[in-house]
């Protein structure tokens, strides 16, 4: 029963990132770089030791979809690994949450323009 | 300052014509954003938007200039032609285009219901009855002078503004066929920069602060051993607008384990647009742009007068908005445009890697700017000093003052 109820928040195969859940609630990159922001670095590092290894499984589970199709704990595991993308500027280059010098915390946001626009 | 930084023009000499000071009220003192205000950006051609952001007939966007608080309506008619009105009815002054973006071939004000073709024609008035004083000839949307350059929508306040391509001057010939439109896809972010506008347009004229400030971030990337202090190479003043190329650092490549992910998922399209480049195609082989040929060409750093940056990159450009609300607050928009939008999720998880490195770069610039704000407030009879090799802000802030002081704009235009 356990290994069920886990499976409705990320896809099965993915369990030992259930406890990231909170980065597959955010919807916006504005708010994955909000929560970065807010997170000690050695939670980003956690995070990031966990979901770096796993990217490769993470796309071939997910690039069998059609970008703007996913929903439920694929749109979750998605929405989690776009989470490092902001993760990984502090872990890999600034050593550090927040961008050297800047207040925290510092809103930017973003919206996609074109045809086509990247799903963010 | 290192041999290569004087390539090829005397762009650096004369700028060194222009001050090496300037003084902290020109940044802190809201007098001087009035004066900025009201006789700058209520009578320069801005740029605001890009045709693609209105690609179809009747398609509509709502556009803003914060500095002087016009709300406006960016329309294209069915004949394809652009316009631009203040987003106003006549009636009782109700900004009628609720929407950021449409495609409507009238528009009707949700308060009484007045009706306006998209040629900005007032069509009709329920209870015309009660209206029969109000000629409609003379009732329409007010108009705002709009005129398109290489896809850029520009729009000027003023009420008989000089010519676009007088203000554009060489700018306008030297740049007219970059293919901007075959990078129609991306991302805008915006955000408020508690500082002062000019301080962002002068953190884009110097390589000096790379190595100390971006050591991080973009200094690997562009460092090499003969040009410590990344001058520009080959600035070119284009009458009020400039240009200056930056090279990169041949050897760099990624370590760390997601900028190697991400490499490696743009790494097909990259080398396709560099090969692109090499073939003097796309937006980056265009003759106008490295003119000098340097060898690992990164960016084409071009000053769109007064508060916009283009910046040029052998896949991509980045255009930058910085629009004062005060001395010390700048709205600001800063789009990525790319030539296809990513196809997969691991390609939209390489592009949000890459837009928020871009944005980290850049947020390093903003807290500079925002640090600066603090510290010239506190010392208002104090000054910032330009070294020999920020000789665009020089020219950029001596720019500006002429521009303020000028009652005739055409002259000014011609004595550049």
């Amino acid at each position: 029963m356990e290994v069920a109820a886990e499976t409705k928040i990320l896809p099965s195969g993915f369990a030992d990132l259930l406890q990231f859940r909170e980065w597959g609630e955010l919807e916006t990159q504005a708010d994955r770089y909000l929560k970065r922001q807010t997170t000690a670095l050695d939670a980003l590092q956690e995070f990031y030791d966990a979901v770096t290894p796993r990217l490769p499984a993470i796309f071939a589970l997910l690039d069998s979809r059609a970008p703007g199709s996913l929903a439920g704990p694929e749109e979750r595991l998605f929405r989690m690994t776009l989470g490092l993308a902001e993760v990984a500027q502090a872990v890999e280059t600034f050593h550090q949450s927040t961008v050297p010098h800047m207040r925290s915390p510092h809103r930017v946001d973003m919206r996609t323009i074109g045809p086509n626009g990247a799903i963010l | 300052m290192s041999a290569i930084g004087t390539l090829e023009t005397g762009a650096l000499q004369s700028g060194l014509d222009f001050p090496a000071t300037m003084p902290a009220t020109l940044s802190t003192d809201d007098a001087n954003f009035a004066r900025e205000r009201d006789r700058l950006f209520r009578r320069t051609w801005l740029a605001i938007a890009r045709v693609e952001d209105v690609p179809a007939p009747y398609d509509f966007m709502r556009f803003a200039i914060p500095t002087v608080g016009t709300a406006g309506i960016l329309v294209r008619d069915g004949d394809g032609f652009l316009r631009a009105f203040h987003n106003k009815c006549s009636h009782r002054g109700v900004a009628l285009v609720c929407e950021d973006r449409g495609n409507a071939t009238s528009f009707r004000c949700p308060y009484h219901a007045w009706l306006y073709g998209v040629d900005g024609v007032l069509r009709g008035i329920p209870d015309s009855g009660s209206f029969q004083h109000v000629v409609r000839a003379e009732n329409g949307l007010k108009p705002i002078a709009c005129e398109t350059w290489n896809g850029f929508v520009f729009v000027n306040l003023a009420q008989n503004p000089v010519p676009l391509l007088d203000f554009l001057g060489p700018f306008g010939d030297l740049f007219e066929t970059i293919p901007f439109h075959e990078y129609p896809t991306g991302v805008e972010m915006t955000q408020t920069v508690q500082g002062n506008w000019k301080g962002m347009i002068d953190a884009s004229g110097e390589g000096y602060h790379i190595s100390s400030l971006h050591r991080s971030t973009l200094h690997p990337q562009v460092a090499v051993i003969e040009n410590p202090f990344q001058d520009f190479h080959d600035p070119r003043y284009l009458g009020l607008h400039t240009t200056a190329t930056l090279g990169r650092n041949p050897e760099w490549l990624p370590t760390t384990p997601v900028a190697r992910f991400v490499l490696e998922t743009i790494q097909q399209d990259y080398l396709e647009d560099l090969r692109r480049m090499e073939a003097k195609q796309g937006i980056a082989g265009a003759p106008a742009i490295n003119r000098i040929n340097l060898p690992n060409f990164q960016i084409e750093a071009i000053t769109l007068f007064p508060n916009s940056l283009i910046q040029i990159i052998p896949n991509s450009y980045l255009w930058m908005q910085y629009w004062p609300t005060a001395a010390g607050r700048t709205e600001t928009s800063i789009r990525l445009y790319g030539r296809k939008a990513p196809q997969t999720h691991r390609e939209i998880f390489a592009a949000a890697h890459i837009q928020a490195q871009a944005r980290d770069v850049i947020t390093e610039d903003i807290a500079m700017v925002e640090l600066q704000q603090i510290g010239l407030t506190s010392d208002p009879e104090g000054q910032q000093i330009f070294g020999g090799s920020e000789y665009l802000l020089r020219r950029f802030n001596n720019l500006i003052a002429r521009f303020i002081q000028a009652d005739d704009l055409s002259k000014m235009l011609q004595d550049l």
